[in-house]
């Protein structure tokens, strides 16, 4: 790794804890730690495509603007004296001890194993060389052209730039790999998850057992140590949602609703499919159901900017246009039609085992937990388990909509396996949070 | 107490389970850590020739042998390789673009060889092309790279040879 490499991830990381600083009144240390990372990449990101690609500031050298970029956050944060503050619970006593020794081994081992392999090997698979790794590299070429361009194929030009431009940073403080970026989004991803949850159930063995299990999930796992764009998606589009519908979120202040909506503009600005407006509508209704209306009306003011911030910088043939958010509901609505039409149960069939193989387990044990807290517990369902059945609904949607607008859909196999990794984090989340978890904390 | 033993086997048997499926997805010879540690220095065209045997060392070869303004023709995608074949990834045109970038590429056709600029190359690959061309030079694209002047003769070949053709 060069110095500037080191110093690029340590500025992220530092903008990142900055931001959060003020945004969010109280974090366990390890939320505050993961978002700090998945935010600074994100701001950094659109902030660099705004005023450099964009308004051509003459700020080419990525450091030199994100160290601007970090004394802009600390003289605000010195200004407005914000600070989140770390909360933290009694440490469990007994033998769960052992078992947080162990899930913290097993964890150890699987985000070495993920770090190492992602510094080992270059990036390798065909669709990351030939169009998120090749549009870096275009751009550090210097050839804008080609970059809002695309090359000859019409979908490059469409797949939004996060994880290009991610590449391109790297490649800019002399990295030769980027695919440190992948590890450090999966670490991320595990902290908030292993943070969030001992926050909502005051347990640190929870949160473990929930970041653990995630991570182990085969699908999750092997997607950290490639370079597409799916580890990125799963972590932007899962923790959005839970911050958004974080429940012991008291809405006071629209901390939540402005990070929730960075993170799910992030994750717009990674993956073309419009899966984040699932969860902007089921934002709507909740706000206007609760009469907040101002933190709707700042949540789309970010949501929506950013989504429509590719489409609208992306240069397009004549024969096709960047899908906004308005295309998008017209052709989803003519596709709904379409889809009525076709033989639904048959593309599920076919899809069902890359589905099987991406969701495997977790998928039935969230039903089984859902199914248990309604029937037998009583409760009411929470607006995270709504989001989490709304998604997975989405993505069988997607599925079969996709079928009939692609020719070549039966040879994704592949892309719906990897596709079906989004929901898992929120599978866990929805799992280990239970009633029933819960009771076998107080047995310990 | 015995809830608790069993809850705490339930948990040891759902992580136990996990682990083990996790690891089998794992299973790709390119994606363990053994060429981590048998060769930890190894660099990026090694590494990348580990995951393309074949495949990227022909990149490399034809990466040295043209400058960057050529234009390169591959085998159509109709060309049909055995599965085994692992010179079959250049019919991917993007892949093979964008590790052959800036060089301008693209599938050869019945006006390929009509009007050819300077530094136009053709591909040998699975007896491809099956026509006679007037060359400059001919390179054989194998361990080393071997080259030689005269036409290409499709007939003078085995199937098996990999090479370039400088038109």
């Amino acid at each position: 790794m060069t110095i500037q490499e080191i110093l690029y991830l340590f500025l992220i990381f530092l903008s990142g804890l900055l931001t959060v600083n003020l945004l969010i009144k109280e974090l366990t240390w390890q939320e505050h730690l993961g978002l700090s990372f998945l935010v600074g990449f994100g701001n950094h990101s659109v902030l660099y495509f705004i005023f450099v690609l964009r308004m051509g500031l003459p700020l080419q050298n990525n450091l030199v603007f994100l160290i601007c970029e970090t004394v802009l956050l600390i003289l605000f944060t010195y200004v407005l004296k914000k600070k989140t503050k770390h909360v933290s619970f009694p440490k469990e006593k007994g033998k769960v001890k052992y078992l947080k020794t162990f899930l913290l081994l097993i964890s150890g081992f699987v985000l070495l194993y993920t770090f190492l392999q992602c510094i080992y090997w270059p990036v390798h698979t065909p669709d990351a060389i030939y169009l998120y790794d090749f549009r870096a590299k275009l751009l550090l070429r210097g050839n804008l052209d080609r970059f809002f361009g695309g090359i000859s194929f019409y979908f490059n030009q469409l797949y939004p730039p996060f994880t290009s431009l991610m590449h391109f940073f790297l490649y800019q403080t002399g990295a030769e790999n980027p695919k440190i970026y992948y590890a450090l989004i999966f670490i991320a991803l595990y902290l908030v998850i292993v943070g969030y949850v001992k926050r909502i159930t005051k347990s640190t063995f929870l949160g473990l057992l929930a970041g653990t299990l995630t991570i182990l999930t085969p699908s999750i796992w092997w997607n950290s140590t490639l370079a597409s764009t799916n580890i990125t998606l799963t972590a932007y589009i899962s923790i959005a949602t839970l911050y958004l519908f974080d429940p012991t979120d008291k809405n006071t202040y629209f901390g939540n609703a402005i990070l929730g909506a960075m993170l799910l503009g992030f994750s717009a600005w990674t993956r073309i499919e419009p899966f984040w407006m699932v969860i902007a509508f089921l934002v709507f209704i909740k706000n206007i159901f609760r009469l907040k209306i101002k933190n709707l009306l700042i949540f789309f003011a970010i949501i929506l900017p950013l989504s429509y911030l590719w489409p609208s910088s992306v240069i397009t043939p004549p024969t096709l246009s960047a899908p906004t958010p308005i295309s998008i509901i017209k052709t989803e609505v003519y596709r709904i039609k379409l889809v009525t039409n076709t033989n639904s149960i048959e593309t599920i069939k076919y899809f069902s085992h890359p589905l099987y193989e991406s969701w495997g387990i977790v998928l039935p044990l969230f039903f089984g937990v859902l199914f248990a807290e309604i029937v037998f517990m009583k409760k009411s369902v929470f607006w995270i388990q709504i989001s989490t059945l709304a998604l997975t609904l989405t993505t069988i949607y997607a599925i079969i909509s996709f079928s009939t607008a692609f020719a070549g859909w039966a040879g994704l196999r592949d892309s719906v396996y990897r596709m079906a990794t989004m929901t898992i984090p929120l599978y866990w989340v929805n799992i280990i949070k239970s009633n029933a978890w819960k009771k076998f904390n107080q047995f310990i | 107490m015995k809830y608790k033993v069993l809850l705490v086997f339930l948990v040891l048997v759902l992580i136990f389970l996990r682990l083990q499926s996790a690891i089998n997805s794992l299973k790709p010879f390119y994606l363990t850590l053994e060429p981590l540690i048998l060769r930890p220095h190894a660099t990026y065209d090694e590494k990348m020739s580990t995951i393309y045997p074949v495949y990227f060392d022909y990149i490399t070869a034809v990466k040295s042998l043209t400058p960057e303004d050529s234009t390169i023709y591959l085998p159509p995608p109709t060309t049909s390789f055995s599965y085994e074949n692992e010179m079959r990834r250049l019919t991917n045109l993007a892949i093979t673009s964008a590790l052959l970038f800036p060089r301008n590429v693209s599938f050869f056709d019945d006006k390929s060889l009509i009007n050819t600029e300077k530094n136009t190359y053709v591909v040998i690959t699975n007896g491809f092309p099956q026509i006679k061309i007037k060359a400059k030079q001919i390179y054989i694209i194998g361990e080393n790279v071997e080259n030689g002047f005269g036409n290409y003769d499709p007939t003078s070949l085995n199937n098996s040879v990999n090479g370039l053709i400088q038109i």
